[in-house]
């Protein structure tokens, strides 16, 4: 492919790589260390999600016969819709929080630091001892503590995660609460490379707390935004620790993902070769949506 | 200024060559890491140096799981024991290993090559073991040491292809039984005239008792797990009794079969004890450990288990002679329990020597239809340790015979006769097992299946007016389309 005058891509490539020949083979390890340790597994996954596998080991190429299998399994539009319920969620509960708690935090005079470190305690929490200590607070007699709660003003005791509308929506609550401290670092680190005078602009054209947030740190934290809101996305959309730790997928299937099927799949089950087809259908959907959050940053920019 | 232009050209060529030397020494160390280990047939992991010269030496090396860690109280024991065998078989060199049997973990470590000479895993695992090529067969090692004509028949089964060769030695084998808290009993005056605790006969008495337990004194009545498969593995045993068969063959094609009325039923029952409040209510998810722990801490006064149930003692300081165990409860159409058992396996590329080296192990070790003077002392030495060590519990007598030899019974029963901490008179009605069927697990898709009835079971437990039938339905047909059909 040519280019303006008489450049070509590779000629342009070959120029670049011998101006900076220094830093392409510092690079080098490190290239060398992510191919085999993250592309290569992927590749071979999706090579063998097309076998018969023993084991872990491929027999006999089969086609598509392990994605026949996986999208004819009766539970999987309700599992891939159950994996959109947890993006929805996430979205509503999970992607709001972090931002208002960031501007908050800048708003505050005093104990900012002190607010800080305790909001960001929950992040640094094994996700296991999160998982537990939501357990014993969803516990569904008078011992959980949200029903000791909920007793006080006479309501309940309820099942909470025995519910099957209301399991997907408190497993995001547990799981919220565990990460919004680690991104709303993110977006007070952004809000923080605001200019001054900015706000005191602001402040000279009489706006207050809302509007300063609507006309000067939203604007100015929408690029942040939009990458947390596709690494949410994109992160959410792989949960496995909440339902394995705290409902095994249940009650019956109805907080069951796309991953927590393929771990199944291949460690429960044996059947390895359609734990890769599940993995690769989620791979195809991200991509989908990656290019979906490209797209939209693209007007954005403009 | 062309000395400059020289200058400038020496120290780029100069810094290149510093790059390119130091990203190949990076590279170096990076693939150094990814070396691959020295592996050696029937052995897998890398070895210690003493076994590496032994196998330098020409000694029959191997790799043997289960070993108990340095902190343990059995370690100085089980080295002992080691030093002893090597001692008594100088041609054979005994390298320990820990590894235990995890189904999360064992496919990708076999995978790998670094499974043990000798591993153990649990009956469910033989064949899907057998079928994804992680195990060789014994018979002929068998044979020759004189186990295979002792083993007991209903065990072989379990450990063997379908062209009937064997593939797994057992190590122990129990069915399931009914738990009661005597204490909880008691406080409920669910006892006789002379004070024994009553046994409830059937399932309705079960239920009937769970009653007067919550009345009396506020607890459960029946603990019944709900997750990770053994929800489903416990329903199966219910299901039985129930008349429900689960599998049946149309010529060559499996067809679940338990979409009946008889299912139904079965499940009515899980329905009207989570109606009346008569399971645990503090939590739903509950797998084995959680089942326990109802149990061991006095919030369920039944539950369904194998004896012995270590944990209820070990972790829960529950009192050996406060509980009981009694044989399964009666359904419409009779007793049912299903078998379980713990295995020995061997790695796919075992040579015939390592085997009968392993076997020969396992003689020394106790794992032997001879009762011996000597093996009699050491099975002694070991129930006292269970109890002075662990604060574990010794059964009158093993829950089910490992060999078919009933003079080998009677004299095992006589030995742990001695040290037994529970009451006996506790345990006759399991061991009489009068009335009861013992069923092995369906042949296929068990693990499958057990998961689908977790999934009915969490959805009675969700709602209680639930369409058991519809719920059935569905349940069938996940099970018949996802996975039996792609056995047909």
């Amino acid at each position: 492919m040519k280019l303006k005058g008489n450049k070509t891509i590779p000629n342009n490539l070959l120029r670049s790589i011998s101006t900076n020949l220094s830093g392409w083979m510092l690079l080098l390890p490190g290239m060398f260390l992510f191919f085999y340790i993250i592309w290569r597994p992927i590749f071979i996954g999706i090579t063998y999600s097309f076998f018969d596998i023993k084991g872990f080991t491929p027999i006999k190429f089969i086609g598509l016969q392990n994605y026949k299998y996986v999208l004819s399994d009766t539970q999987f539009l309700r599992t891939l819709k159950n994996t959109v319920s947890y993006v929805f969620w996430s979205m509503i509960i999970g992607f709001p929080l972090p931002i208002l708690c960031a501007i908050m935090l800048n708003e505050m005079i005093g104990f900012k630091q002190y607010f800080k470190i305790s909001l960001y305690l929950p992040h640094i929490m094994p996700t296991i001892a999160v998982s537990v200590l939501w357990i014993n607070i969803y516990a569904p007699d008078g011992a959980g503590l949200l029903n000791m709660l909920m007793q006080r003003f006479s309501l309940g005791p309820y099942q909470w995660l025995m519910n099957e509308k209301s399991v997907i929506p408190l497993l995001i609550v547990s799981s919220t609460w565990k990460g919004f401290g680690g991104t709303m670092l993110y977006y007070f680190a952004a809000i923080q490379s605001v200019n001054t005078e900015l706000y005191e602009a602001t402040r000279i054209d009489g706006c207050g707390f809302w509007g300063r947030a609507r006309y000067v740190i939203i604007p100015h934290m929408t690029p942040i935004i939009l990458l947390m809101l596709i690494r949410q996305i994109i992160g959410v959309f792989q949960t496995l620790d909440a339902p394995m730790v705290m409902t095994s997928g249940g009650p019956n299937g109805a907080s069951m993902t796309l991953a927590l099927t393929a771990y199944n799949l291949a460690f429960r089950y044996g059947r390895a070769g359609e734990a890769l087809a599940v993995n690769f259908i989620t791979f195809l959907l991200l991509i989908g949506l990656t290019f979906v959050y490209y797209g939209a940053e693209k007007k954005v920019s403009e | 200024m062309g000395n400059k232009k020289g200058k400038v050209k020496e120290m780029k060529k100069s810094k290149r060559i510093l790059s390119l030397a130091l990203a190949l020494v990076i590279t170096a160390l990076c693939a150094a890491g990814c070396g691959k280990t020295n592996k050696t047939q029937g052995l897998g992991k890398n070895l210690s140096s003493e076994a590496k010269q032994a196998l330098q030496d020409g000694k029959t090396v191997i790799v043997i799981s289960k070993w108990p860690a340095k902190d343990s109280p059995d370690y100085e024991t089980m080295e002992e024991k080691r030093a002893n065998f090597m001692e008594q078989n100088p041609d054979i060199f005994l390298e320990p290993s820990q590894f235990r049997f995890d189904f999360k973990t064992f496919t990708a470590v076999a995978a790998a090559g670094e499974l043990p000479t000798m591993y153990d895993t649990y009956f469910t695992q033989v064949k899907p073991i057998i079928d994804d090529g992680f195990a060789t067969d014994i018979t002929k090692s068998l044979k020759k040491i004189g186990f295979y004509d002792e083993i007991n028949e209903k065990l072989l089964p379990y450990t063997t292809d379908k062209k009937g060769n064997v593939y797994a030695l057992t190590y122990s084998a129990y069915y399931q039984g009914l738990h009661i808290n005597k204490n909880i009993f008691k406080e409920a005056g669910l006892v006789d005239s002379e004070g024994n605790v009553l046994i409830p006969s059937s399932y309705e008495d079960v239920y009937e008792f769970s009653k007067i337990i919550k009345e009396k004194t506020g607890k459960a009545g029946f603990a019944f797990p709900t997750a990770e498969h053994v929800g489903g593995w416990h329903f199966v045993n219910l299901a039985w009794a129930y008349g429900v068969d689960f599998l049946k063959k149309d010529g060559d094609k499996y067809i679940a079969a338990f979409d009946t009325q008889e299912c139904y039923d079965a499940f009515e029952w899980i329905r009207k004890m989570k109606k009346d409040e008569l399971f645990p209510t503090s939590t739903v998810t509950i797998a084995q450990k959680k089942l326990y722990e109802l149990f061991g801490t006095g919030q369920a006064a039944m539950m369904i288990a194998d004896p012995p149930c270590q944990a209820l003692p070990i972790d829960y300081n529950m009192d050996p002679k406060s509980f009981m165990v009694a044989s399964m409860p009666e359904g419409p159409a009779g007793r049912f329990s299903q078998l379980g058992g713990d295995v020995y396996m061997f790695r796919s590329d075992a040579t015939e020597a390592q085997v009968d080296a392993c076997l020969k192990w396992l003689e020394f070790n106790g794992t032997t239809p001879e009762i011996t003077e000597e093996r009699a002392k050491a099975i002694e030495a070991s129930n006292k340790k269970v109890i002075a060590n662990w604060n574990g519990i010794v059964l009158p007598k093993p829950a089910f015979s490992l060999w078919s030899s009933p003079e080998r019974d009677a004299k095992i029963a006589e030995i742990y006769g001695k040290d037994t901490n529970v009451i006996p008179s506790d345990y006759d009605s399991y061991y009489k097992a009068e009335g009861v069927t013992i069923r092995p697990e369906p042949e296929v898709a068990c693990q499958e299946l057990y998961s689908i009835l977790d999934g009915v079971i969490q959805a009675i437990y969700a709602n209680t007016d639930a369409d058991i039938p519809a719920l059935v339905k569905d349940a069938a047909h996940q099970w018949q389309v996802n996975y039996l059909d792609k056995l047909n």
